[in-house]
């Protein structure tokens, strides 16, 4: 085994080590933990040679780190954006829109990073559970790195902010919420999600109304009550997946003292709670798409979603145990549930949104 | 293991417990009898060199037999386990409700002793232990027949089941003395939570016939539809067919062939084997630690002892 080293958290030290500065040639990792680390006066770190460090190419590596795979949360609200704009139709100027593509992404970007850093200083991320930061526990990155990132695409979004804020003063007040937010809970020494009681709520807020609302007067400069409607379905969607992966940590999470609403809630009431809340997603996604579009379109994606909604409830119901295997079940089962929610949506829009152009031209080539 | 000596063994009085209540002493005498007593015994090769008085530790080494005692009497009636120690559990023997109480009163009986030797931190400490025991043991039922449970989650499990035992038996003593520097607990504590997951590791190995000079029963744990820490790790990325073609398993030979023969299981053994290395290293990083920030002169006798836990738990060498 490599050199371990253990040092005070109120040491000088302990900076260098946990950020990654403390060499040139070597990586200092944390070691795992199933104690209640947060709560250690010191951490342990195992000294790797950077050259023992398998890591795979640089893109990779950058992708792991920003965690792409999440993109999806706001990827998908802005393709659909798009599609309720009629693509280009209504939108004023292209530079607008890859401002906003670009501030969006970057923004994410940099919250994912910022979220990570913070976990890596709390010591969540050693507090032995699944959706642990993997490039700054395996060495890929060191924590300065991560946090640099983090700054730099923080830049990215407020360069690309400004001009928008020119066109359209309006969303000042979106920006401003949103900037509140991101202060209160990330950019603040020591903070995250995790530490604040409810602090998911924040990320189902930014990723849902605020970006729909947000994107939306961004690139057509008008406000429109069915995208702040489709945010707030998103949000709550975003939110199912999060309350998942917090009920599959549940054990390690309740072990390490973290606030979170599942916590405090407990296993049993958790569980009612996902579903009512999943539920509630369905209600809403019925309600959305009875009032916007066609009542075969409704038929078709709500009764869908609605039986596979029965079999992720009948798993929760299996579920005994916050260990076990069950939980790594559910989480397919809602994963599923998940993706086939933005399949349909996918389906729809493109649907509903083309068909009349699409029709139209064959209707004008006859 | 060596079975301790019949003095330690009696490490109750029949004046601890009322004589008027019919079979309370019978059970106990049947109890601890046979019983290694080897956390009493970690205690008091813990307490000695710290120079802690002889009546502190036979209080020390009592509640900690205790505790374990009590857990056991419980966890054989949860389990339905027909046999202690080679002797019918105390549930089959003098029915399931004086073997809950005889529990419950060793515990109530501990929270007795504990408080009149006047250290409210101590105190404390063990009844946060005996709730940590007592989440273990909830959630090891909560896992019960499940085939596909991870090596972490049952780390978890033991973490708290058995981990916690080991971490008061190197904390008490010096607790006991009024030492609670937060950086010597927290070295404790790491050792503990290691010396715990080695103990429990080494004794699923025994299932699986590794090392097992005490003769226990092969593939118990699985044939009674619990998956152990070994058990999990050879599950570790085998497909459910897989999984369910091995916990049906009723010799070790038919086990070794569905994992894929003697070689794959040889090989999966010296995997386990070394992540358990890894960590024996870690225990000795942190007990260097303890020897040059925590410990006086006379004290450093006890890291003799320690030295000799994780040879003697994992790979039940004796010590010479």
């Amino acid at each position: 085994m490599n050199q371990l080293i253990t040092v005070s958290r109120r040491s000088a030290e302990f900076k260098k080590y946990i950020l990654g500065t403390f060499s040139d040639t070597h990586r200092a990792l944390p070691m795992e933990s199933l104690s209640s680390v947060q709560d250690h006066d010191e951490v342990t770190f195992q000294l790797v040679p950077t050259e023992q460090i398998q890591k795979p190419i640089w893109p990779v590596v950058f992708l792991k780190t920003i965690r792409i795979r999440q993109f999806i949360f706001v990827l998908f609200p802005i393709f659909y954006l798009f599609l309720l704009n009629g693509f280009l139709e209504s939108v004023q100027d292209a530079t607008l829109i890859l401002l906003s593509l670009v501030g969006v992404l970057s923004l994410f970007a940099s919250l994912q990073l910022r979220n990570d850093f913070h976990d890596h200083l709390n010591g969540l991320d050693r507090i032995r559970h699944k959706g642990v930061s993997s490039p700054l526990l395996q060495g890929w990155v060191t924590a300065k790195e991560v946090s640099q990132w983090a700054w730099f695409f923080v830049g990215i979004s407020a360069l690309c902010s400004l001009p928008l804020i020119f066109v359209f003063p309006q969303l000042i007040i979106i920006l401003a919420i949103s900037t509140g937010l991101l202060s209160w809970s990330l950019y603040r020494p020591l903070s995250s999600f995790k530490n604040i009681f409810a602090g998911e709520i924040v990320f189902g807020f930014l990723v849902g109304p605020l970006l729909a609302t947000g994107f939306q007067v961004s690139v057509t400069g008008v406000f429109n009550l069915q995208s702040l409607f489709f945010g707030l379905i998103w949000g709550a969607a975003v939110l199912f997946r999060m309350y998942l992966q917090n009920f599959e940590n549940m054990a390690a999470l309740s072990q390490a003292k973290i606030k979170n609403i599942l916590n405090t809630l407990g296993f049993d009431r958790s569980k009612k709670f996902i579903m009512t809340w999943w539920l509630s997603v369905l209600a809403l996604f019925g309600i959305y798409h009875l009032v916007y579009f066609h009542f075969l379109v409704w038929m078709g994606t709500f009764f869908l979603l609605a039986v596979f909604t029965w079999k992720f409830l009948n798993q929760m119901k299996k579920v005994q145990s916050p260990l076990g295997s069950a939980l790594a079940d559910l989480q397919i089962e809602g994963q599923q549930l998940f993706d086939l929610l933005v399949s349909l949506w996918v389906l729809q829009s493109l649907f509903s949104f083309l068909a009349p152009s699409f029709f139209g031209v064959l209707v004008r080539g006859i | 293991m060596q079975r301790i000596k019949p003095d330690d063994v009696k490490i109750y009085s029949s004046q601890d417990f009322p004589n008027y209540l019919p079979k309370l002493n019978l059970l106990y005498d049947d109890l601890f009898s046979l019983g290694k007593g080897f956390r009493s015994r970690m205690v008091r090769e813990v307490a000695t060199p710290l120079g802690i008085k002889s009546e502190t530790q036979q209080l020390l080494a009592q509640t900690i037999e205790f505790i374990h005692n009590a857990s056991l009497l419980h966890d054989d009636l949860v389990d339905r386990s027909q046999l202690r120690r080679g002797k019918p559990a105390a549930w089959t023997k003098y029915t399931p409700e004086y073997a809950v109480l005889a529990g419950d009163y060793l515990l109530a009986r501990v929270m007795v002793n504990l408080s009149s030797f006047g250290n409210i931190k101590l105190v404390h400490y063990t009844a946060q232990m005996i709730s940590d025991l007592l989440e273990g043991e909830w959630l090891q039922d909560s896992v019960v027949g499940d085939h596909f449970v991870t090596i972490e989650q049952l780390d978890r499990i033991h973490n708290l089941k058995t981990g916690s035992l080991f971490k008061w038996c190197l904390r008490a003593p010096f607790m006991s003395l009024g030492r609670e520097e937060s950086t010597l607990h927290q070295t404790l504590e790491e050792m503990g939570t290691i010396l715990g997951q080695l103990f429990q590791r080494s004794d699923d190995l025994l299932d699986y016939d590794i090392r097992n000079d005490e003769g226990k029963a092969i593939l118990g744990d699985l044939k009674s539809g619990y998956l152990n820490s070994f058990g999990a790790f050879c599950c570790q990325g085998l497909s459910r067919e897989q999984i369910e073609k091995l916990v049906k398993s009723q010799s070790l030979m038919e086990f070794k062939n569905s994992l894929g023969g003697e070689k794959v299981f040889d090989e999966k053994l010296k995997s386990f084997d070394q992540i358990n290395s890894k960590m024996i290293s870690l225990y000795q990083h942190h007990l260097e630690r303890l020897e040059t920030k925590h410990l006086g002169e006379s004290e450093k006798s006890v890291l003799k002892f320690l030295k000799s836990l994780t040879d003697l738990l994992y790979w039940r060498r004796k010590p010479a």
